[in-house]
């Protein structure tokens, strides 16, 4: 494979390009997902892994520190398998056979990256339970607006923008905190 | 307990570093005393974090939108894996087209028409004779009322799909006694499943050959437990050799359709018969949910 192709799909990633994704996915996952489910795994887990990897990838190269010795199908596998053994070994409790050495080593909690996944699945859900309005104003809010330009754009008082802002909060904390899924995801 | 818009306020500046100095410190103090709070804190900081705009939740929504679209094409595969299913279905699909019954679009019909009889049936329309035939421990495979005219030594199951199938069956394969890791490892995690308990009541012995040209007679038995119905499930039995590459490409020795016939409240049983000509060496057997794609057990045997 040439560096040219290389370069395309990590800028790809980082560039969030959905056009490259889609190559990425369409070139790479039914490996991942057929090595996953070789290995005690379902076509989900594999998905899973999947997303991981390119989350891997894509910290990676925003931190400019990636650096590619092979293609980059098999870079991405090698780390996919990796991934998946690493889950598979804390599921079964038991020492899983790594018979090569691989491309990738992570340092990476890739626990603390699962959940992480987890969680922004289950946020996203909740956050569309919010009426409208409370979506606007969150979306502001965790994009570090003001809380002086919120009340400009939502026409609102700064007082009462304020109030809202915690209300909207409140929803939604609410929301995820009484949803299951929260509950075991940090039950520890 | 609830908390007032004081103490958002306070969470807020913590975590955009405006609480400074021995406020900060105090707030710290408290976090570690409440555990409430602290966790208050936490969920604070991955809203702020998982919600915002940034790039990286930028590409977890077009990745998570990917892998949603992925799923309309849940057996993407490649190479022969993808051959040696897409016949099957292929013929199955055609089957079940021409029996008549395709005002349903739901998949689960298939395997109970296919296990009634061939010809155009309509749907369930028989469910006592069905009933009985399950029942019938000494007939141990209904499905093969379908196809009188096959021997009993080589029971092919439900048509079409099965005949997509039986081509590499006949084969001898060679192999030896050298174990496979991949399939080893997969023995010892057998019984990960919670939802449903799946156990193997009558094991495949190993096998003496004495003559040449025999065929090796395989029986398992399964019991399985499980709170949903899973009747209508699509179980299948794959037999590997020890071959690391067929294992690695997924393409089995044989694949058949498993039977599932229930028993009493949530339990099933699977009786499994068939004759495979084998040359000696060691083999694997796989059952697996096929629609969840799924490997639930996995077993050896010799062949001698």
């Amino acid at each position: 494979m040439n560096v040219t192709t290389n370069t395309e799909y990590v800028r790809g990633i980082v560039e969030n390009d959905l056009s490259v994704l889609k190559t990425i996915y369409r070139e790479s996952l039914p490996e991942v997902i057929k090595y996953v489910r070789r290995n005690s795994g379902t076509q989900d887990d594999g998905k899973d892994v999947f997303q991981e990897g390119i989350l891997v990838i894509f910290r990676k190269a925003s931190e400019g520190n990636l650096e590619l010795t092979t293609s980059f199908h098999n870079f991405l596998f090698s780390i996919c398998k990796r991934i998946w053994l690493k889950k598979l070994r804390k599921i079964s409790g038991k020492e899983v056979p790594f018979d090569e050495v691989l491309e990738y080593s992570s340092e990476e909690d890739l626990e603390e990256a699962f959940l992480k996944s987890q969680k922004w699945e289950l946020f996203n859900k909740r956050f569309m339970d919010l009426s409208e309005e409370c979506r606007q104003v969150l979306k502001m809010l965790f994009n570090k607006v003001s809380g002086k330009e919120i009340a400009e754009k939502m026409g609102y008082t700064e007082d009462y923008a304020k109030r809202k802002k915690y209300k909207c909060k409140q929803s939604l904390a609410d929301l995820i905190k009484s949803d299951p899924i929260y509950k075991h995801l940090t039950k520890k | 307990m609830a908390f007032d818009e004081e103490k958002y306020r306070k969470i807020e500046d913590y975590l955009d570093d405006r609480l400074k100095g021995e406020s900060r410190k105090k707030f710290e103090q408290e976090m570690q005393a409440d555990d409430e709070l602290s966790k208050e804190v936490e969920l604070h900081k991955d809203m702020e974090e998982l919600l915002s705009d940034s790039p990286e939740n930028a590409l977890r929504k077009n990745l998570s939108r990917l892998a949603g679209e992925a799923t309309v094409e849940p057996k993407k595969g490649s190479g022969k894996w993808t051959l040696a299913l897409l016949v099957p279905i292929l013929l199955a699909l055609a089957w079940w087209f021409f029996s008549g019954d395709n005002a349903s679009q739901e998949r689960a019909p298939v395997p109970e028409t296919e296990e009634i009889a061939p010809a155009p049936q309509e749907q369930g329309s028989n469910p006592e004779t069905i009933e009985e035939e399950k029942l019938d421990p000494i007939n141990s495979e209904p499905e093969e009322t379908s196809e009188p005219e096959v021997k009993p030594s080589t029971p092919p199951p439900s048509p079409g799909r099965k005949r997509g199938q039986r081509e590499p069956a006949p084969r001898a394969i060679a192999a030896n006694f050298v174990p496979n890791p991949s399939l080893e490892f997969l023995i010892e995690n057998n019984l990960r499943d919670t939802e449903l308990s799946i156990k193997l009541t009558r094991k495949q012995t190993d096998v003496q050959l004495d003559g040449a040209e025999e065929p090796t007679p395989f029986r398992i038995k399964i019991q399985l437990q499980s709170r949903a119905d899973i009747s209508q499930q699509d179980f299948k039995l794959h037999l590997f050799s020890n071959d690391r590459q067929a294992f690695d490409d997924f393409s089995p020795i044989s694949s058949d359709d498993l039977n599932i016939v229930p028993l009493e409240a949530d339990v099933y049983k699977i009786d499994f018969t068939k004759s495979y000509a084998l040359e000696p060496g060691l083999y694997y057997y796989l059952v697996e949910d096929f629609s969840e794609e799924k490997i639930h057990l996995v077993e050896k045997f010799e062949v001698k």
